[in-house]
């Protein structure tokens, strides 16, 4: 016979259908048939002797497969049963088990769909690598803005190939009326014509290239259109926009994705902004390249093509390049919406991760404790010549189908939880039920926590020695050190969470209680539009003449959203003393009406007129330190804003809080002017609905046709650390979670020490030992065990709690107290879990201890 | 005597009877072709292959390992042979054979009656 060469044997279906038959003969068969295949090829060639090979392999696979699975199902049926059986017989371990698994999965779920969705922030967006947005950093503040001048994007457009498009945005307020309704718009964005096609905001209604075009059109959201215009087609009718006359709608698009770093409610075009001169840094720019681009090669190129024109060389210095997916995450003070700390997502998904291991750790500890229970049908099955694998393979299933059902419990969970938690911490979450990650994330983590939670324990089982159990011996060590070492360390992760937890507690309180260096409480600051401003000093006089109301100030000053930082100069400044600062005006009355400590100058600035001809100015601490002067009063100041504003320093405060304790006190200077844009009433706080009445109707008489619109000072304050309440609300209810998972391991492993020690505790009666002797002998080994978890968490907590406090620059102290607290509190609820079966232990009487078998 | 698991069933006796036959070479290839001879029937690999392995589980046969050829992909030939009990079984079923089968010829079919 001559032999074939290797390309034409079809080697993977002789294998295949080899392997079909994995029978004894294996080896013999597969010669076999490849000898009958090689004699067909040279009787009868190639053809048919291929054909003939097919026609065996579709003769023989419905019968390997019947076989296959015949006996597989049967195996899993019995596995089934099994399963089942010992779930009925020992209901209130299988609960605990069960449900500190789908606790677990529960908390890892909500987590990952929590940080998910925030990862997912303006990637809706078509080529979202592409987009940049503009930001410049202050040399004088730490922090980044994001304005930039109006003719910055036009002009790297025309310098730059790369630069695809720009689009520049303003957000402002309009009062807009139609035929039934006239309301304040405050998310009106003024944006470039380009705007929905720079941006992904999917349209319902218009054509994308012509829709902001004319300057008279504008752009609403579906559920803007809903509000004015109900269910007719909002597409041609009219709004009527205060200052800017009527609009015609040209498009419609969809609400605005949760996951945007901006929202808004309606668009006009960018031309009805006047101001647009390089001097006004109001305008956000976003720019789209060609392809994604490494922000340094294109930040030199850029600070080439402005080297050498003058002052735009300099201010232009700062200016960076931000992908849009980072503005979610990265504190910026001009942003729309309050950014994340990413540090926070971090956090979550170690919390997630410790949840998910501490159930884990649970099914293992309680599975390896109660192995004794099924050593015996182990035993069995091994001696009647069951192999190790395939016990492993057995109790692996097992733990799979409780991970499977505890992927069910734990969705429903979830399903359960997510309305709250959106409620609570202003998300909008949801199961993504059309989402195929969805499922195939379940399937890996069945698997996943099926396999890490079940191996050790079908380890151990899989390991008896069926002599041993069929004697009657036990198989589970009374002194397990694994079990120690995994109750030690569900007992670490709870306490590290716990600690955490109590800290972030502690600083959010402290932030929302600090002394500010004002009064914060029964503050109301009403907006003044525009066409006011003339009349502002003769309003706030009508309010101080309420009874109401016992303060008053005009003012431009914001707590905690401040904006307004440039340049100043003051007398003898050198060079190198350039710098800038914080501004707002205010005035005369806005320190007595804040509860603002004046150092120097009071009885000046109190009874001061400011007149025409000059600027006043009064500095805080941190300012005058800055300047360096030993005294302040009368100085001359300057803020170079254009103007004439060369003044003078009448005063010195004492340092407050004007912005949010992310940050240290900077220089600020105050511009005493008798006008402003926020009247701020100090009311009574006795009955202060009835207040805001009185001062909602005055305001009728004031400012007939204009919208009342007033904030709490204390709500302003509260908005800014609102990302940091809804995170800390969040941990709370994990750390809680965690700390019943390991509490519920603790109790069932404390049921099984007693059952252990039956006879031991009934022997030790008898020879007279009292009941709280024998509760606390059982209770020490657990005591132990939670003394050394809180050894082992608090170096950890300690680092962790540290890294997060250097968000503040105004935090509280790290007091071991809280460490004390919470290792204390972990003893005590170890105790209490524990002693429920240690004391009813103790209290049996002993000769049914004794008289059992 | 009851029905034993020595007994044969059709196809162990016509299959060890084709081992005994081709003596020194019975190995899968031959073995399958003697059987499709003496039954003139083709064979299916799986009735054959699961025939053969039970065999030598019950201890009807025994095997023995060859030597690798290219023909056959560098695999071994697995030759068996009957084993005592295999042929005592056959004896056994010969006999049986024997007496059920008594008087029985070809005549008999055509007469209608033995």
């Amino acid at each position: 016979m001559t032999l074939i060469s290797k390309k034409r044997r079809p080697r993977i279906r002789l294998e295949l259908l080899a392997h079909c038959y994995r029978l004894s003969l294996g080896e013999g068969f597969a010669g076999d048939l490849e000898e009958d295949f090689n004699y067909l090829q040279l009787n009868s060639g190639n053809r048919s002797a291929s054909l003939w090979l097919w026609a065996q392999t579709f003769e023989s696979f419905p019968t390997f497969i019947r076989i296959y699975f015949q006996w597989g199902w049967a195996m899993m049926v019995n596995y089934f049963r099994t399963f089942f059986r010992n779930i009925m017989r020992y209901r209130s371990t299988s609960m605990i088990n069960l449900l500190g698994l789908s606790l677990g999965m529960a908390v890892f779920l909500v987590i990952l769909l929590f940080t998910r969705s925030e990862r997912q922030f303006d990637r809706f967006h078509k080529d979202y690598q592409k987009i940049y947005r503009l930001v410049s950093r202050h040399p004088a503040s730490k922090d980044s803005y994001a304005g930039t001048p109006a003719p910055l994007g036009p002009a790297l457009k025309e310098a730059f190939p790369e630069v695809e498009d720009y689009c520049r945005l303003k957000q402002r307020s309009y009062v807009v009326k139609t035929t039934h309704l006239s309301v304040r718009e405050s998310r009106v964005c003024m944006a470039d014509s380009n705007f929905f096609a720079f941006f992904t905001f999917p349209l319902i209604a218009g054509n994308v290239n012509t829709l902001l075009i004319n300057p008279n059109s504008v752009v609403i959201t579906e559920s803007t259109a809903k509000k004015y215009f109900g269910d007719e087609p909002p597409v041609g009718k009219i709004m009527n926009f205060h200052e800017l006359g009527d609009m015609i709608i040209t498009a419609v698009c969809q609400d605005l994705p949760v996951t945007s770093h901006f929202h808004f409610d309606l668009v006009i075009p960018f031309v009805h902004e006047k101001n647009r001169y390089w001097g006004s840094w109001n305008y956000k720019t976003y720019m789209r390249f060609h392809h994604a681009l490494s922000g340094d090669d294109l930040k030199n190129k850029v600070d080439s093509f402005f080297k050498g024109k003058d002052d735009l060389e300099q201010m232009l210095e700062s200016v960076h390049y931000q992908p849009i997916t980072d503005i979610h995450f990265q504190y910026n003070r001009s942003n729309w919406e309050p950014a994340v700390n990413g540090q926070f997502l971090h956090i979550f998904q170690a919390v997630a991760v410790l949840v998910l291991l501490l159930a884990c750790l649970n099914y293992i500890n309680l599975s390896t404790a109660y192995a004794q229970r099924r050593s015996k049908e182990v035993g069995i099955k091994k001696s009647v010549g069951v192999t190790r694998n395939q016990i492993l393979r057995q109790f692996l299933n097992e733990s799979m189908m409780m991970a499977v059902f505890a992927e069910i419990i734990a969705l429903f969970l979830t399903m359960a939880m997510l309305p709250l938690l959106n409620q609570f911490a202003g998300h909008a979450l949801d199961i993504p039920w059309h989402d195929p990650v969805l499922y195939c994330g379940a399937a890996a983590l069945v698997v996943i926590v099926g396999i890490l939670a079940g191996f050790y324990p079908a380890f151990i089982l899989a390991s008896i020695k069926p002599a041993v159990v069929l004697k009657g011996q036990t198989i589970v060590k009374k002194r397990s050190h694994l079990r120690a070492v995994l109750v030690v360390l569900q007992f670490t992760a709870s306490i590290i969470l716990v600690v955490c937890t109590l800290f972030i507690n502690r600083q959010l309180h402290f932030i929302n209680n600090v002394d500010l260096g004002y009064n914060r409480e029964a503050l109301i600051n009403i907006r003044l539009n525009s066409a006011l401003y003339e009349r502002s000093s003769q309003i706030k006089n009508a309010m101080l003449g309420l009874t109401d109301v016992s303060e008053a100030s005009l003012n431009s000053y914001t707590a905690n959203s401040m904006n307004w930082n440039q340049s100043v100069y003051w007398e003898g400044q050198t060079e190198d003393q350039r710098t800038s600062m914080w501004l707002f005006s205010a005035d005369t009355d806005f320190f007595e009406t804040m509860d603002i400590t004046l150092l120097e100058g009071a009885e000046r600035v109190l009874n001061h007129h400011p007149g025409k001809d000059k600027a006043y100015y009064v500095l805080n601490e941190a300012a005058v330190r800055e300047v360096g002067w030993e005294d302040a009063i009368g100085r001359m100041f300057d803020m170079n804003s254009g103007e004439n504003m060369n003044g003078e320093v009448i005063g010195v405060v004492k340092d407050f809080h004007f912005r949010s304790l992310h940050h240290t006190v900077d220089p600020l200077a105050i511009y005493i002017n008798k006008r402003g844009r926020w009247l701020s009433l100090r009311v009574n706080a006795d009955n202060i609905s009835q207040s805001l009445a009185n001062i909602a109707r005055s305001w009728q008489e004031l400012a007939p046709g204009f919208e009342f619109e007033y904030e709490f000072l204390d709500d302003r304050i509260a908005k800014s650390y609102r990302e940091e309440q809804n995170l800390g609300v969040l941990l709370n209810i994990f750390t809680a979670l965690s700390l019943l998972i390991a509490c519920m391991g603790l109790i069932s492993l404390a049921s099984f020490t007693v059952s252990q020690k039956t006879k031991e505790i009934g022997i030790r009666k008898v020879l007279g030992a009292s009941t709280k002797g024998i509760a606390i002998n059982l209770t020490q080994q657990f005591i132990k065990w939670v003394l050394l978890a809180n050894l082992l968490a608090w170096p950890v907590a300690l680092w962790g709690v540290r890294a997060w406090l250097n968000n503040f620059e105004y935090k509280i102290t790290l007091d071991w107290e809280i460490f004390l607290l919470a290792g204390f509190g972990a003893l005590a609820i170890a105790i209490l879990s524990v002693s429920i079966q240690t004391v009813k232990a103790a209290r049996t009487n002993p000769a049914e201890n004794l008289s059992y078998e | 005597m009851g029905y034993s698991l020595k007994d044969l069933t059709k196809i162990e006796e016509t299959v060890i009877l084709a081992i005994w036959r081709l003596g020194e070479k019975a190995y899968g290839v031959e073995v399958r072709r003697e059987v499709e001879r003496a039954t003139e029937k083709s064979v299916n690999y799986s009735t054959l292959y699961a025939t053969l392995e039970q065999m030598v589980r019950k201890g009807l046969i025994c095997k023995q390992f060859g030597e690798p050829t290219a023909v056959r992909g560098g695999k071994r030939k697995v030759f068996f042979k009957p084993a005592p009990e295999g042929l005592g079984a056959l004896k056994e079923a010969f006999e049986r054979q024997k007496n059920v089968w008594a008087g029985v010829n070809d005549e008999s079919f055509k007469r209608g009656c033995i």
